[in-house]
């Protein structure tokens, strides 16, 4: 499985570094923006134009930087809100457990997407609310697999020991229990990278994205608008989508390492 | 999974009280009038009296509680609001297009379900062997791919490039051929999608339920393959599958959603997709309602025959 874990990276370092390189890379390719709509492939625009004639492959770089940003920062606020809600439910157990746990259930069961394309359509559309949407729906199964982890550790023995040492709750939860989650918390933030960025494609294909920073949903979404599908432009859609595609698989493939890892290895606590 | 029917009967109601509710606040808690956007922009510009006669009629200048009493009643009584952009009722334009929408939804539900019943048991039984691991992977690298893509490469390559069947629209006439080449492709694409997502669920129940130790006693019977395969690695592995499968009905869903655009079906995806461009709010807001109820609905039905499939549960 290390293969695949590093293959995982890989493709996530290259589109981290295209991500970074951005601005340089535009300058340097060969674009002549605005020459005819839909042009094919070749050596002026290697990979064509859309549909108001603009360089697909600069549309692509600046969809990668979109892409991560929105799948990074709304995986960082889910693991955040998840980690803390699981930690909170495992450690304390009891009422508030069974409040949370129902809570969680509840939640899981909804299906996000219908409930992020509302949201996003009555919010202004801009990255930061598809990051707030996405980050604020995305958290409770994090918060599963965490309150797992934070019950198999609230019962072992270093922290019976700390609590005969006097240690308060707010203590053991942040010096022990939460430092103990993070390997858990770990694999599911790089999943959720991955499930941000194919939301993210969703609520951009059906229109709701940020018209300012153009992603790679939102390629597709005017590739379907404005006929580039029915009218053969390959171009416009097939290399966004396989971006999307690959980026996500990459943040997959790491991310079902890690936890796999972690399974195999069993449950032991160090 | 072992809890008693009335927590389970409590769960439903909370979620369905909680859809309900959220379905409530979106509006109010956004900035704004609501008013707005039960209206929409344009009428609010043009008739103020017919604007205040709908705040009154909404009860919106009534405290949130009594709202949501006034908000409730609506409900119960199948108002669901009024579609400003189609020019008639939101209930009747659900009633319409979610039979649709299940109509293509639920037959790569089942299938899809099946195919990834049957590859995640072949990956995850001796996972470890190296043809196994490619199977694996290369269900994850279709997991990753976006429904609504996949269907726009498939209509490409299989619609525009081989002219095998028609771009899309809904089937026309009683003509089972052509219903069938309408319904062909967006098929497929749900089919794969909802298989790559069962099959990898089912790789890891069927890795956890391999290492019990009736599995070691089922094979050194020497029972056949087919047969050890069905009854001791397959069995007790479903109760646990179809829990959460049904929970991933709710991403098959979204995904069909996205994938009738791409073929223009005309279900609730693509009047979603309407909605969004013209800001119909109150058909926007039924749609998620309606969604959401579907994937609720089709949870209860998997907690049934969870309890259809596992002895344990039946007994209680």
């Amino acid at each position: 499985m290390r293969m695949i874990g590093v293959i995982g990276l890989s493709i996530i370092l290259a589109f981290s570094f295209v991500s970074v390189l951005s601005p340089i890379l535009i300058e340097i390719l060969p674009k002549n923006k605005s020459e005819f709509p839909y042009a094919p492939p070749s050596s002026k625009n290697l990979l064509g134009t859309n549909d108001i004639g603009e360089d697909v492959l600069v549309e692509l770089f600046e969809g990668t930087r979109t892409s991560l940003i929105i799948g990074f920062m709304a995986a960082v606020i889910s693991t955040v809100v998840g980690v803390l809600v699981g930690t909170i439910s495992g450690f304390y157990g009891g009422k508030i457990d069974e409040v949370i746990g129902l809570l969680v259930d509840v939640f899981l069961v909804i299906p996000a997407l219908p409930l992020m394309i509302v949201l996003a359509a009555y919010l202004e559309p801009s990255i930061w609310n598809v990051i707030l949407v996405i980050g604020l729906l995305w958290w409770p199964g994090t918060a599963r697999v965490v309150r797992v982890r934070a019950m198999q550790i609230r019962e072992s023995g270093f922290v019976e020991t700390l609590r005969c040492l006097g240690a308060s709750n707010t203590y053991i939860i942040l010096r022990h229990i939460i430092p103990n989650t993070t390997e858990v918390a770990l694999a599911k933030f790089i999943l959720s990278v991955a499930h941000a960025i194919l939301l993210e494609s969703g609520l951009s294909f059906i229109g709701l994205g940020d018209p300012e920073h153009k992603s790679w949903g939102m390629m597709l979404h005017y590739a379907m608008k404005r006929g580039a599908l029915l009218g053969d432009a390959w171009w416009c859609f097939v290399p966004a989508g396989f971006c999307i595609s690959a980026t996500a698989m990459g943040f997959m493939l790491l991310g079902m390492t890690i936890e796999e890892r972690y399974e195999r290895r069993g449950v032991g606590v160090e | 999974m072992k809890e008693g029917l009335t927590l389970r009967f409590v769960r439903y109601t909370l979620t369905i009280f909680l859809i309900i509710s959220i379905n409530f606040l979106i509006p109010r808690m956004m900035p704004g009038d609501p008013t707005i956007y039960l209206l929409g922009e344009d009428v609010y510009a043009i008739a103020p009296e017919l604007v205040e006669e709908l705040r009154r009629s909404y009860g919106l200048d009534k405290p949130l509680l009594e709202q949501y009493v006034i908000y409730l009643q609506r409900m119960f009584c199948g108002d669901f609001g009024y579609s400003f952009s189609f020019g008639r009722p939101v209930l009747e334009i659900i009633a319409e297009r979610l039979p649709t929408t299940l109509l293509l939804t639920l037959p790569p539900t089942i299938v899809g379900s099946l195919i990834g019943l049957y590859l995640g048991t072949l990956c995850g039984w001796k996972a470890e062997r190296t043809i196994k691991k490619i199977l694996s992977t290369g269900m994850l690298v279709v997991y990753s791919v976006p429904p609504f893509w996949l269907g726009m490469f498939f209509l490409l390559f299989f619609s525009l490039k081989l002219n095998l069947f028609p771009s899309g629209g809904a089937p026309s006439g009683e003509n089972i051929q052509n219903f069938v080449s309408h319904v062909f492709l967006p098929f497929i694409t749900l089919t794969v999608f909802v298989a790559s997502h069962n099959s990898l669920l089912m790789r890891g129940i069927v890795t956890g339920t391999s290492r019990g130790e009736f599995v070691l006693t089922a094979l050194s019977k020497g029972l056949p393959y087919t047969m050890f395969l069905h009854r001791h690695l397959i069995k007790p592995s479903l109760p646990p599958f179809i829990v959460y499968a049904a929970m991933e009905f709710g991403f098959a869903f979204s995904g069909a959603l996205l994938v009738e655009i791409v073929f223009s079906w005309p279900g609730l995806g693509l009047t979603m997709w309407e909605a969004v461009i013209a800001r119909d709010y109150p058909l926007l807001q039924a749609i998620f309602v309606f969604s959401a109820l579907t994937v609720v609905l089709a949870n209860g039905v998997a907690d049934l025959l969870c309890v259809i499939t596992d002895p344990r549960l039946r007994r209680a």
